[in-house]
């Protein structure tokens, strides 16, 4: 059905009741959300289970007010030092349709930008306009640099990749999503065996060739371990904004007070449970200590706000300049909240 | 050290109401959030995610009497926010504004027009021509005012005119100048 713009109200009303088959109805929908919120509550006792033990303190609850937004209600809590909590993200998904490899232009090399943010290492980008799935493990080659000639690195096996990063078997992207690969090198060589150098190192998959970009030399090895294609899930967000005030210039070590305040963007109340495990860091790789607001129940009503005054410590081993504090939280039910997302912090100036 | 699934997390059954809620306007709010993202699969997790949320708080929304426009609010919210939240992790990089289903839809002409809308406009033109809601029920899902709705409307109606083309329907001579 055409629009015309003379008409165009009537006709996007037109055009949008009009039926379509693009997307289908579920064949058993309730099945389908009784298995999601079956995971859910998995994901949820997983969470709750793996914090510490709360602390009896101050209950808080945000007011929320239809209509006009008074200030919200300020605590002066104190935290305590806690594990690290179980982030919820979103769920593996299955594979679907192959990624064209044809739409595949490069390999980015990306680096961790916030504590949020992905790992840095290598990823592509399928040039693609729906969900697609990238499988399989791709090849390393590059040039011998003893030699000249190009050849595979040698394969190896390093085992599991055992760091903190969450990764998702296969790598099912949505448009503009990376899927990622961990290359791992070896310098431990068998009996008998030499190190090799390359350069120009090459990745191949499918009939695609890409250079890698940023570091492409490996030094003295005797192989790389090139993972499956995976993703990194996004994490799961609570429709919760959060802002942080802080002083503008803080030394090196110094204690400080600051303010975070958390709006719920819903009009409904938003209760998370347990309480908010939260760190402030002053690095892209969040490197504060985890801590939790001491309180009762985190329970913020719809439209409302909260607002903590909490201590905090700028390490003593931060370079004078400009840098970002960050800070994130789980709530009690693991999802996560930023504050600050648009700026990537809360902008500070260190002094010695 | 990782845990381990509890065993003791038995499945979870959907009251009745619910599933019955579930089968007949599953389909529907598909449909919706086709309209405000375009995406099928996009389309799918948000009623998804939808969906569970208020399965698991089920009693106390439809005690609130609107069972509904609470899922509404929340795939819109969601939506809204999770391209907030993915463009600020750096996921996501040069996107379309859209994604297209593979198989082009027989309203495609709308969804062509609909991609050039930034989400939040989109997501009013939607609210306003799919739901027929007034600007305050608009409003109030957004959680912005009616003088804000308003004015977003009009750029988008306005974004719209443009990308149709004015020239579609020259005026007939005569009009026009004065």
């Amino acid at each position: 059905m055409s629009i015309d713009p003379q008409t165009i109200e009537e006709d996007l009303r037109t055009a949008m009741h009009a039926g379509s088959s693009a997307i289908a109805a579920w064949p058993d929908p309730v099945a389908r959300v009784e298995a999601g919120v079956t995971r859910r509550r998995r994901r949820t006792l997983l969470v709750t289970s793996a914090a510490a033990v709360l602390t009896a303190g101050v209950a808080f609850a945000g007011v929320g007010i239809a209509g006009h937004r008074e200030p919200p209600p300020n605590s002066i809590v104190s935290a305590e030092p806690a594990a690290a909590p179980t982030i919820a993200r979103r769920s593996p998904r299955a594979a679907v349709q192959p990624c064209r490899l044809d739409r595949v232009d490069e390999v980015d090399w990306i680096v961790q930008s916030a504590p949020w943010g992905l790992s840095t290492g290598f990823a592509v980008r399928p040039n693609e306009s729906e969900r697609c799935t990238m499988t399989g493990r791709p090849v390393l080659s590059g040039v011998n640099t003893a030699t000249g000639r190009s050849e595979p690195v040698t394969v190896v096996n390093l085992g599991p990749l055992e760091d903190d990063v969450t990764r998702q078997f296969p790598a099912t992207v949505d448009p503009g999503e990376p899927a990622r690969v961990k290359i791992r090198s070896s310098t431990t060589c068998p009996a008998g065996q030499k190190p090799k150098s390359y350069r120009d190192l090459v990745l191949t998959f499918g009939e695609k060739k890409l250079p890698l970009s940023g570091s492409n030399k490996l030094t003295g090895v005797c192989g790389a371990d090139v993972s499956q294609w995976y993703v990194e899930p996004p994490m799961d967000y609570a429709s919760l904004n959060a802002t942080v005030k802080a002083p503008a210039v803080l030394r090196a070590g110094e204690e400080f007070s600051y303010t975070v305040t958390i709006d719920n963007v819903f009009p409904d109340k938003y209760k998370s449970g347990s309480c908010p495990v939260f760190r402030l860091s002053v690095a892209a790789d969040g490197t504060g200590p985890w801590q939790r607001i001491n309180c009762e129940e985190t329970t913020i009503g719809g439209r409302g706000s909260v607002e903590f005054t909490l201590p905090g410590t700028i390490p003593a081993d931060v370079e004078p300049g400009r840098h970002k504090l960050t800070w994130m939280a789980a709530m009690g039910n693991g999802e996560a909240v930023i504050a600050d997302m648009g700026t990537d912090g809360t902008a500070v100036t260190v002094t010695r | 050290m990782p845990l381990k699934c509890p065993d003791i997390v038995m499945r979870w059954a959907a009251p009745e109401q619910f599933a019955e809620f579930v089968r007949v306007r599953h389909a529907a709010l598909l449909r919706y959030a086709y309209l405000l993202c375009g995406d099928t699969h996009l389309a799918q997790d948000l009623v998804q995610d939808a969906l569970e949320r208020t399965g698991v708080a089920w009693r106390r929304i439809e005690a609130q009497g609107d069972p509904e426009g609470y899922l509404r609010r929340t795939i819109t919210n969601r939506y809204l926010n999770r391209v907030r939240s993915l463009r600020r992790e750096r996921l996501v990089g040069d996107t379309p504004e859209v994604g297209v289903a593979g198989a082009e839809p027989s309203d495609g002409s709308l969804f062509r027009l609909l991609a050039c809308l930034p989400r939040q406009q989109r997501a009013v033109i939607v609210m306003r021509y799919y739901l027929d809601l007034s600007e305050a029920q608009i409003a109030e899902a957004l959680g912005c005012s009616a003088g804000t709705v308003k004015s977003t409307a009009s750029r988008a109606i306005a974004r719209l005119r443009r990308e149709l083309g004015s020239d579609i329907h020259p005026q007939p001579a005569g009009e026009g100048v004065r």
